[in-house]
């Protein structure tokens, strides 16, 4: 192969926003072939799959592949490029009833919730209805096949990459309205015969046929953007003429089989169509513990070791930060880590946490037999730790002083060891440490919680293993009794309930982000959130504290002076003006500015500069966004729960100033701490 | 670790190719096209350098391009579309400046191309990112749709038995 065609083939985009909705769009399809499948008495059906999944995969090579590259040099690439994005990825993608298994790939609370309301809205439906019409759908095809090729819009799109990508949309979609009545996908009776089908067909084939035939006979360069840059030695008419031949022979072929298909099928006797029998799904057998049980020790060991190393490094090593594992490792890479694990799995941090390693090493020997002082059972005391650390983050700059950081993580082994060696529980966890504190908080948000499988078993169960304990496994030692455990607060992922219920009734199931805020029932070992001053501090804490955090790194500077009054009041007025969950309706907000903040730090020391200063920041705005969104939906219910709708615009203009200041800040330059550059 | 990031996102590492036509011009042996939208910040330049002779494509071809007291060297590497050489460069200001393009060949020898571009000015930053703050208010409408539909349901009377 010359070097020309090696450079063309090599000439792939891969840009991360197409291929992420794409790389989604499979995985939701997937979900819901997977579960479909199930149901269904044939176990396979791989045709289903693999038809979109090529039509995701032809999408892919419509936008990014070469002919993407290329279509500024020569017109059949641009071409072939449109005959995919018009005629072969639409129909690929509708072929084998593709809308159930797409609903059914979504989470079910959001198709029932959110998506319900507009699938049965008749107006909607109506005018869907109408244009998937064959005589409308026809009409938006040809009108923006014919209008996008005219001379002057198609340069214009040339000249424009916004316009180039409306003209791929515009293809795309009405390619999907055009396949739609041929194809029939469903669900439900096609409202018009299946005839029908063919006039379009030979209807769509006479657009092409007439817009190729134009190309290959016009005698002249239609398109002088492709006389200006040439990047071969095919003339432009010439590329003009294969251009209009691409478009006519396999442009018509993809027309005409489906309809001489359709003309036999409907010509045949043997017209009966086998339907799918659906089957009784059997409820699932409870499984025996999860896997990830075993996974605890080991995990929890090697943090151990890696705690290890860098307070040795804090200790003995090199005192400048960046150099450092100390002045490195804890404050970009865990941070980060352990808040998107939260986000993406659950508190995966205390899971491994390797000071309840030591500490559960260091109870063999020591008594660990008080009771923890009653008036210390809440948050006050974690509450001003945690206020302390922040401050001491920033005051004594921690990040920047390895040895500082290192005596920290000491302390923190030291306390661990202390007061769980002599105290009963896991009083440490629960009542001090302020680690532990964020991440209860922050995993209010996280999609997956430790729970029951089936409440008619633990109504059955006479011996409450998981709290209690047995020979397995000692019980909760957060005293949190399983059939009354309600959202991830308070709750290590310790998993010492999954193992010790006898039942195997406990699993680390899904859960939507947030919706435990949603409602205030009892919560076991916390009562109701709406009760506990404490826990609503602690909340605002965190939440506040992101933003002061992170200010404190822009330039202009705000001053402590100034930020901490005005969080102080925002905290006052909202613990004295509101019910405290809607203290709590802010967390969404509050995690969403650690993690964009957090994920400034992480991508600036781990991507290229270039890449990062493409991505960092609209991925900081989308996580912004949704919690942003996360947070107003939950204040939109609590003003319903607790009859306070008055309230709702106070607090959610509350919450779009901190989103505000939260975007502002990540469009000053950040210092970035702990970096050589 | 880098180096696998790297690699990772090497496709959004590679220059958008092109924007518009800045200029095309014939330089010796060769013809040199230099596509760009200038403005104040970054902005990636293309160049395809053709034989000027019967227009085909160089790719051993050394090129950089001088501008604005800025020297970069234009590589494959840093192009999507394998064909092109591409940069980035930094402006500071909007205004008139000149762009030279060098370009040098084994067989061919070399050339020097200058030519007045119009950086413009940046819009505001955070315009560049309306998609991202967009999808807040669409949202939020969506979400009222969606509750207005939810009680236009519930008020619905009940169908006739
Ligand atoms: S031990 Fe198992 S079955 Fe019994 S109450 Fe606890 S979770 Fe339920
Ligand atoms: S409920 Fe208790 S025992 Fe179970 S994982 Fe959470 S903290 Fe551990």
């Amino acid at each position: 192969m010359n070097a020309v065609a090696n450079a063309a083939l090599a000439s792939w985009a891969l840009d991360f926003r197409v291929a992420a909705p794409l790389l989604l769009a499979a995985l939701v399809y997937m979900r819901g072939w997977l579960r479909v499948r199930r149901q269904l008495r044939d176990p396979r059906d791989p045709g289903r799959l693999a038809c979109f999944l090529a039509g995701l995969a032809v999408l892919f090579l419509a936008i990014e592949s070469p002919l993407d590259s290329f279509d500024h040099f020569f017109l059949s690439a641009h071409m072939t490029q449109h005959l995919l994005l018009m005629m072969v990825a639409p129909p690929l993608l509708l072929l084998r009833h593709p809308i159930v298994p797409l609903l059914r790939g979504l989470p079910k609370t959001f198709v029932k919730e959110g998506l319900g309301p507009f699938l049965t809205w008749p107006a909607l439906r109506r005018v869907l209805r109408a244009l998937t019409s064959p005589p409308a759908a026809f009409a938006l095809f040809a009108v923006s096949t014919i209008f996008w090729h005219l001379p002057a819009f198609y340069e214009l799109a040339l000249n424009s990459s916004a316009l180039h990508g409306l003209q791929h949309a515009c293809f795309f979609w009405t390619g999907i309205l055009f396949w739609w009545p041929v194809i029939q996908p469903g669900p439900g009776k096609a409202p018009y015969p299946r005839w029908t089908a063919i006039p379009l067909l030979l209807a769509g084939d006479l657009v092409n046929t007439a817009l190729s035939a134009f190309f290959v006979f016009s005698g002249r360069v239609l398109y002088p953007a492709y006389e200006i840059v040439r990047a071969g030695r095919m003339s432009a008419q010439e590329d003009q003429t294969l251009a209009g031949l691409i478009m006519w022979v396999p442009g018509s072929i993809i027309y005409l089989i489906p309809a001489l298909a359709i003309a036999v099928r409907l010509l045949s006797s043997d017209r009966l169509v086998q339907r799918p029998t659906r089957v009784r799904v059997q409820p699932r057998p409870i499984r025996s513990p999860l896997p990830i049980v075993k996974l605890r020790r080991p995990a929890q060991a090697l943090m151990l070791v890696i705690a290890l190393a860098v307070m040795a490094d804090g200790f003995f090593g090199n005192q400048f930060a960046p150099l450092n594992l100390a002045g490195v490792l804890p404050w970009i890479y865990w941070r980060f880590l352990s808040v998107f694990a939260l986000l993406a799995i659950g508190n995966l941090f205390c899971f491994a946490c390797p000071f309840t390693f030591v500490r559960d090493i260091g109870r063999k020997f020591l008594p660990a037999r008080l009771r923890w002082p009653r008036a210390l059972r809440s948050k006050w005391l974690s509450i001003a730790l945690l206020v302390a650390y922040l401050w001491a983050y920033e005051a004594l700059g921690l990040w920047d002083n390895p040895a500082a950081t290192a005596c920290l993580i000491a302390a923190y082994f030291l306390s661990a060891l202390a007061i769980d060696g002599f105290f009963r529980g896991a009083a440490f966890c629960k009542y001090v440490c302020p680690i532990g504190q964020f991440h209860f908080v922050t995993s209010l948000v996280s999609p997956r919680e430790v729970r029951i499988k089936r409440a008619q078993v633990c109504q059955s169960c006479s011996t409450y293993d998981c709290i209690r304990g047995n020979v397995h496994s000692r019980g909760c030692e957060l005293n949190l009794f399983q059939p009354k455990k309600f959202g991830n607060l308070d709750c290590t992922f310790c998993l010492d309930c999954v193992r010790a219920c006898p039942h195997s009734n406990i699993a680390i199931l899904p859960s939507p982000p947030a919706a435990t805020l949603l409602a205030d029932p009892y919560r076991s070992s916390l009562g109701r959130l709406s009760k506990r001053t404490d826990v609503a501090v602690l909340a605002l804490v965190i939440i506040f504290g992101a933003f002061v955090n992170a200010s404190q790194m822009v330039s202009p500077v705000i001053s402590w002076a100034l930020e901490l009054p005005i969080a102080l009041a925002a905290i006052v007025l909202l613990l004295c003006c509101a019910p405290k969950s809607f203290s709590l309706g802010l967390v969404p907000l509050g995690v969403s500015m650690w993690a964009a903040h957090l994920l400034f730090h992480f991508a600036g020391a781990v991507l290229p500069a270039s890449v990062f200063t493409a991505l960092a920041r609209s991925a900081q705005i989308l996580l912004l966004d949704a919690g942003l969104l996360l947070s107003l939906y939950i204040g939109w219910r609590n003003a319903q729960l607790y009859s306070a709708r008055k309230l709702f615009p106070a607090w959610s203009i509350l919450a779009a100033a901190l989103y505000t200041f939260g975007v502002w800040i990540f469009f000053q330059p950040m210092q970035m701490r702990g970096m050589l550059h | 670790m880098k180096l696998v990031l790297s690699l990772l996102f090497a496709a959004v590492l590679a220059f958008a190719d092109g924007g518009a036509v800045l200029f095309r011009q014939q330089s010796g042996p060769f013809l040199v096209t230099v596509f760009g939208s200038p403005q104040v910040g970054s902005t990636d330049f293309s160049v395809l350098v053709q034989n000027a002779s019967d227009r085909s494509p160089m790719l051993d071809a050394e090129v950089s391009i001088a501008v604005a007291h800025q020297l970069a060297a234009a590589t494959h590497a840093q192009a999507t579309n394998k064909l092109l050489y591409a940069t980035s460069i930094r402006f500071f200001r909007p205004g008139e400046y000149s762009l030279q393009v060098r370009v040098a060949q084994m067989e061919k020898g070399g050339a020097y191309i200058d030519h007045d571009i119009v950086v413009s000015p940046t819009p505001a930053p955070w315009l560049a990112y309306w998609p991202c703050f967009a999808l807040v208010p669409v949202a939020i409408l969506l979400f009222a749709l969606n509750q207005w539909l939810k009680s236009k349901r519930t008020q619905r009377p009940p169908a006739p038995p």
